[in-house]
């Protein structure tokens, strides 16, 4: 049984420095690349690829570069996201992004465990994808057991999340990948229409711009390495080299797989309707192999899984840093032997538990899960955009820090990438709060009063946590010792 | 239990309270479609009322329990802008509302659908992207075929 000890701030276990370029690669494509995201793309034929572009130069390639940067400046930080913001603006600035980060997940919980769920049924039982009960033991069951790999530490979650990565996201992609290839090659009719560059220009309008905010956002995520900075081995020169390895890992899977699944199945057919499993159903029938769609269905739940693991370890180690520093109650402040913000894991999975139990057992309301994805991507969005003028930020504050890996350009340079994707992170946050097309005129209104206040309720507790800060939060720090 | 453990739990509970408040009152103001029957085709109608044309229709009995069959629609507008309408019906308000949360898990990245969802009685209809607003010409006539609450 554990004892608890109170120990002085700053003096628990030193880190492991376990990871070293291609791990802390694939905790980015862990928390990015989804095979989920293939066939909802594949819909838009031909102009998934203009979709993608706007998405990798307004996001992708700017929140790689700076994060590449600002990971590499202040490697010697715990703490991601916190770690770079505080550094800019302060602990408010610092402790607004990081919550944020945290508090978008405990919202986006409940999506990706349904869905999880949905995709083991799709192996075992499609009925059971209607039962509520196998659904809510399914997601309960994902969700503590990836809090429960967390509690054991960097170690396990960096070896849980590299080989369910592979194995959930990598091997399916180049699977459907090669199938694309073997399609065209076996002389099958491809069905979508002949290529020219036009065809790859989205269409731009009031419909289409509410996905506008969801193709930015498409790669988010990308920071998620930048968490994992003092368990790095030679953070100045794997973090740049890891986030280009994972940036090309992801837009190659993300592209190629995409116009794979388009090429096989028509428009209508992927109208997905049925979940993503029907598209890959189609897909393996369309190539007779219809024996592969359950095992895929179980890989693809192991990506699903991987993700979730990025997602929940990731910001609950920048939250823990803040407990760390005094800045929340010291009921967060307590540290596992193997190093996890313990305190932090089990609130967050007491608070996803009970999200996802209204998720579930509430009737379906399509606006209700339409407004839930809308605050995540609003809190996403104010995310970044306290990262980009971070970055803008310290090449004023701190022109003289050593950054073993700098955006070229000088100043001009700072602004071209930060401005993109503060840009993009803005527009997203703005057509984020158009509705869908099941909200009436007058409930519109409710709708962006709704998102906004929603938004505004997660994203403020870090302004009261700093106004109750009482000097005995920074005085102790509570660490449970096991057997020595 | 000591201060310091109260004030543990009331922040915690406090915190609980912040995420509860808002999530609970979006399931609260905005309560489930009632599970009726729908007569007709809704969306050729809404399509034939706003000047929109069926440039073909198929049947489609989506592969979910309650699912009694449906409609896919290709409907097209003047400008040649093209849109994928599926329509599904459900045999009760349980099986339809486990196919919206079907729905409604499949988001790209940490975003929203690809396509959009209106609920009406007993049918589900999916639209998928739309080049040219197209849905929302055709989202006002549904809307209206909803029996009043």
């Amino acid at each position: 049984m554990s004892e608890d000890a109170v120990l002085p701030a700053k003096t628990g276990i030193a880190p492991q420095k376990v990871l070293g370029i291609f791990a802390l690669a694939l905790i980015n494509v862990a928390a990015v690349l989804s095979i989920r995201n293939f066939p909802s793309m594949a819909e838009f034929g031909w102009s998934c690829i203009g979709w993608y572009i706007i998405g990798t130069i307004l996001f992708l390639i700017p929140l790689s570069l700076a994060g590449a940067e600002l990971a590499t400046m202040l490697s010697d930080r715990g703490g991601g996201v916190y770690a770079w913001c505080k550094e800019a603006f302060g602990e408010k600035g610092g402790f607004v992004a990081i919550f944020c980060e945290w508090s978008n997940n405990l919202v986006w919980f409940p999506t990706v465990l349904a869905f999880i769920a949905s995709t083991l049924a799709f192996a075992l039982s499609p009925e059971l994808a209607s039962n509520p009960v196998y659904l809510f033991v399914v997601m309960m069951i994902a969700f503590w057991g990836t809090t429960a790999i967390a509690y054991f530490g960097e170690n396990l979650s960096a070896k849980f999340q590299n080989y369910g990565v592979i194995l959930g996201s990598i091997i399916p992609s180049v699977l459907i990948i090669g199938l694309g290839v073997y399609w065209i090659l076996s002389g099958a009719p491809i069905v979508l229409p002949p290529f020219s560059p036009g065809e790859i220009v989205p269409a731009f309008n009031l419909s289409t711009l509410p996905f506008f905010a969801t193709v930015i956002l498409l790669f988010a995520g990308m920071e998620m390495a930048g968490f994992h900075a003092l368990e790095t081995r030679n953070p100045g020169t794997d973090y740049p080299k890891a986030m280009a390895i994972s940036a090309i890992i992801i837009f190659a899977c993300t592209v190629m797989a995409t116009l794979a699944i388009a090429f096989v199945i028509p428009t209508d057919e992927l109208s997905l309707a049925a979940g993503v499993m029907q598209a890959i159903q189609y897909f393996f029938e369309a190539l007779n192999i219809p024996g592969a769609v359950a095992p895929m269905a179980v890989l693809i739940t192991i990506g699903g899984v991987v993700s979730l693991a990025a997602w929940l370890i990731g910001p609950a180690k920048g939250l823990g840093v803040v407990a760390e520093e005094g800045n929340l109650p010291p009921v967060f402040n307590r540290t596992n032997k193997y190093g996890s913000p313990v305190a932090v894991l089990v609130i967050q999975a007491l608070i996803g538990t009970l999200i996802s139990l209204l998720y579930v057992f509430l009737p379906s309301v399509n606006q209700a899960y339409w407004i839930l994805s809308a605050m995540t991507v609003e809190l996403l969005c104010i995310v970044y955009l306290i990262v980009f003028a971070s970055l803008i930020r310290l090449r004023y504050t701190r022109p003289d820090a050593p950054r073993p890996f700098r955006i070229p350009g000088g100043i001009p340079g700072i602004w071209l990438i930060g401005g993109m994707g503060a840009a993009g992170v803005i527009f997203s946050f703005i057509v984020g709060l158009m509705p869908t097309g099941d909200f009436t005129s007058s409930q519109a209104i409710g709708y962006v009063t709704g998102v906004l206040f929603g938004t505004f309720l997660l994203a403020v507790p870090p302004l009261i946590f700093l106004k109750l800060k009482k000097p005995s939060w920074v005085g102790g720090r509570t660490i449970q010792e096991g057997p020595k | 239990m000591s201060d310091e453990d109260t004030a543990t739990w009331i922040v915690v509970i406090i915190l609980v309270m912040i995420f509860l408040l808002p999530i609970g009152w979006i399931f609260l103001a905005y309560p489930a479609e009632p599970h009726y029957v729908v007569t007709g085709e809704p969306v050729r109608e809404a399509a034939g009322a706003t000047g929109i044309t069926v440039i073909s229709a198929s049947n489609s009995t989506w592969p979910l329990v309650g699912a009694e069959g449906g409609m896919i629609y290709i409907l097209g507008d003047d400008a040649g802008n093209t849109l994928a309408v599926q329509t599904q019906r459900f045999d009760s308000a349980e099986s339809r509302d486990a196919a919206i949360l079907t729905i409604s898990a499949q988001t790209i990245g940490k975003g929203k659908t690809a396509g959009t969802l209106i609920v009406i009685g007993d049918q589900v209809i999916h639209f998928g992207p739309d080049p040219g607003g197209i849905i929302s010409r055709v989202a006002t006539e549904l809307r209206e075929k909803r029996v009043p609450r």
